[in-house]
């Protein structure tokens, strides 16, 4: 069995999620209050492959910005892969992802990415659409997340972690 | 850069390390960490056991070039605190290098946490306001969906008033043209009796509807107040009664006594209506083998009808109830609309009269309806028999009717005929102003309901080419706003539906021609 290290950026607008969702997939557990990041969190977490193999996912958490300002950009650096998230309830911070992912490509070609519209726990109030998420679909690997209620997070980390595992680096 | 002079560097470098709590950490290629300086403990850590901060750091390289100097300069701790972090490659030891930011980052992390949590606040202020738009545009739309189906509600009331009145006008109108042709006290006679009391009945309870629609209340001004007779009263609502008390074995007496040779003045349809739900109600609620008893007084001053039977009664905690509107199981186990009792207490209301109610279960129950007389018009002017029946002068005893309904057209000609009249039917009212012409007849007689064409604006087209005999307008739409409308458009009268033919043909009577009356005097 062989294990290698991965290591994974979140990238998004304010309070979309990003230190829940993490919390969430490597410690299983959720806070309702709101604290903001500031600088990074580094976390990390051994995920199982298909086949027998492993692969260790370094977790940066950045600090929520709408866009890529100079130390998220020393952050990202050497990254093999990309998280992107969104707030469903607020369509503006989908927008934000996107033109992060478009700011990051710029130092970051070719790495995997994965996008999570969150927040699925209260889709009542989501702005972004089913056609939306749709359109997203046809570009990106897209989940629809809670990480209050854990929907879809192993799922769109571990796909993540499958993508920057075939990496040759 | 020139170096600062040693004392300088020496304040600078003791002022650092106090603020800064530089902890550096050497570990050896193997990975044994060989010498720690600085105070783990500051940063959380116990003793000298920093192998977390070692994994993490050792994980925060991950993608980083190994050989090189790395730099993180805001990183969060596990233990809560904000540091910055060098790696150093070195011989023969690499150092792990950590300053402590929160000094610097500590007031930054606050604006931040302070800045997001506004900004939040702002986006769910935007979404409030927004919703409260979406609430309001939703109350005016249902707001205007209401006045919809209120101005629906309009149309269909007016369309049922007009399609009600007119047939009701025929069968009452050929009935009474009937009545004389026919022997006294035959069947034959009696049948049309009954077929004429159910039509007045039919027309009242289709008023009441149409007035409890709609305005939910009789209004006092729509009363008809007139002269009567107490004894026609008791004989048109035993006759409806009797066949059914007769059928359950019921003893009926309707009695009517009056101590003034004064007529009763008040609306005889209404007043019917109040006696014929009571007496209905009570027949109705009343086994088998009771008896139901009517009684009208009349003073002078005041009416008063008591009704009283020996039936299933009323609980008290019903009592009031039973004067509501639908209030259906007030009087268990029997079937009824429950709107004969709220619409005789709107009636009375509207007559400015009291209603009380007495009832014992399983003796009986009996209502009594007092009505005070109303006061006389202004200047102590009777009130009129029929408002809109004016006192016209007619030039000729030509009368062009124009209506589109062949019924009542066929009937208006035999009544005026009757009258002494010579009427001309005419049912496309495109032609009205053409025959007017050519008869020049001394009243026209004009439907306002005529289809396409309003009654209304053919009796404006009349004025406006200078025809000046009399204009009679009638109309199932008989409120205020159609009265008007008439006026405005030159009628001098107008009659509602469905016309009371008996009524109609004496006005008519009472208008013919001086010279025609002379002409029969002299015959």
């Amino acid at each position: 069995m062989t294990e290698r290290a991965r290591k994974i950026c979140l990238l998004g607008d304010f309070a979309v999620g990003k230190t829940s969702l993490v919390s969430r997939f490597v410690n299983s557990t959720f806070s309702e209050k709101y604290l903001t990041t500031v600088g990074v969190k580094v976390d990390s977490k051994r995920v199982e492959l298909a086949g027998g193999d492993a692969v260790k996912l370094v977790v940066w958490d950045l600090a929520g910005k709408a866009e890529l300002d100079s130390l998220n950009r020393s952050y990202i650096r050497g990254a093999h892969g990309l998280m992107l998230v969104a707030d469903g309830t607020r369509g503006a911070s989908l927008r934000a992802a996107l033109y992060l992912w478009m700011q990051a490509q710029k130092q970051l070609a070719g790495v995997p990415v994965v996008m999570l519209v969150n927040k699925l726990d209260l889709i009542a109030q989501w702005e972004v659409s089913t056609d939306d998420i749709a359109r997203l679909q046809q570009s990106l690997p897209t989940w629809r997340t809670s990480a209050k209620a854990g929907d879809g997070v192993e799922e769109a980390f571990a796909e993540l972690a499958r993508r920057t595992a075939e990496l040759p680096r | 850069m020139r170096r600062y002079p040693d004392k300088v560097s020496t304040i600078l470098q003791r002022y650092l390390i106090e603020k800064a709590h530089p902890l550096v950490i050497s570990v050896d290629r193997t990975g044994r960490v060989r010498e720690i300086q600085g105070d783990p403990a500051h940063y959380g850590y116990r003793g000298n056991e920093v192998e977390p901060l070692l994994r993490l750091c050792a994980d925060m390289r991950v993608g980083a070039e190994s050989d090189r100097h790395a730099f993180w300069p805001l990183v969060h701790l596990a233990q809560g605190h904000h540091v910055a972090l060098h790696w150093l490659p070195d011989e023969p030891c690499d150092h792990v290098v950590i300053t402590d930011s929160d000094l610097c980052n500590a007031e930054l992390a606050e604006r931040q946490q302070t800045a997001n949590e506004l900004a939040l606040a702002g986006i769910e202020k935007s979404r409030t306001i927004k919703e409260l738009k979406r609430v309001r545009l939703e109350l005016e739309e249902r707001e205007r969906a209401l006045a919809e189906t209120q101005a629906f509600q309009r149309r269909l009331i007016d369309t049922l008033a007009h399609d009600l009145r007119t047939p009701l006008t025929s069968i009452g109108g050929y009935a009474a043209l009937l009545h004389p042709h026919l022997k006294e006290n035959t069947p034959l006679q009696r049948a049309l009796g009954a077929i004429q009391r159910n039509a007045v009945y039919l027309k009242a309870l289709a008023e009441n509807l149409l007035e409890l629609a709609r305005s939910g209340h009789v209004e006092a001004n729509a009363l008809q107040r007139r002269e009567f007779a107490l004894d026609e009263l008791v004989a048109d609502v035993d006759a409806i009664v009797r066949p059914m008390a007769d059928g359950k074995d019921l003893a009926l007496e309707v009695a009517a006594h009056a101590n003034t040779s004064a007529a009763p003045c008040f609306d005889p349809v209404k007043l019917h209506q109040v006696l014929l739900n009571l007496l209905s109600n009570a027949v109705r609620y009343t086994p088998a083998g009771g008896r139901v008893e009517a009684r009208i007084e009349w003073d002078g001053q005041e009416l008063r009808m008591t009704v009283a039977d020996t039936g299933i009664g009323i609980a008290p905690e019903y009592q009031q109830r039973v004067f509501e509107p639908l209030n259906r199981g007030a009087q268990q186990g029997k079937e009824g609309a429950g709107l004969g009792l709220s619409i005789v207490r709107q009636l009375v209301d509207s007559m400015g009269g009291r209603i009380a109610l007495e009832s014992a279960v399983g003796v009986g129950t009996r209502v009594e309806v007092r009505l005070p007389q109303a006061p006389a018009g202004p200047a102590g002017e009777p009130v009129p028999a029929v408002p809109g029946e004016p006192e016209l002068k007619l030039a000729n005893r030509r009368v062009l009717i124009v209506d589109d309904d062949p019924d009542i057209c066929e009937l208006l000609l035999w009544s005026l005929r009757d009258a002494g009249y010579e009427p001309e039917i005419l049912h496309d009212p495109a032609h009205a102003l053409e025959r007017v012409r050519a008869l020049d007849p001394g009243l026209a007689i004009i439907d306002v309901d005529l289809g396409l064409r309003s009654g209304l604006a053919v009796t404006q087209e009349l004025r406006l080419a200078g025809y000046h005999g009399a204009v009679v307008v009638f109309s199932g739409a008989a409120d205020h706003r159609t009265r008007r409308a008439a006026e405005r458009a030159g009628a001098d009268g107008f009659l509602a539906k469905p016309l009371e033919m008996g009524r109609f043909v004496d006005w008519m009577k009472r208008l013919l021609p001086a010279d025609r009356q002379t002409l029969e005097d002299a015959e």
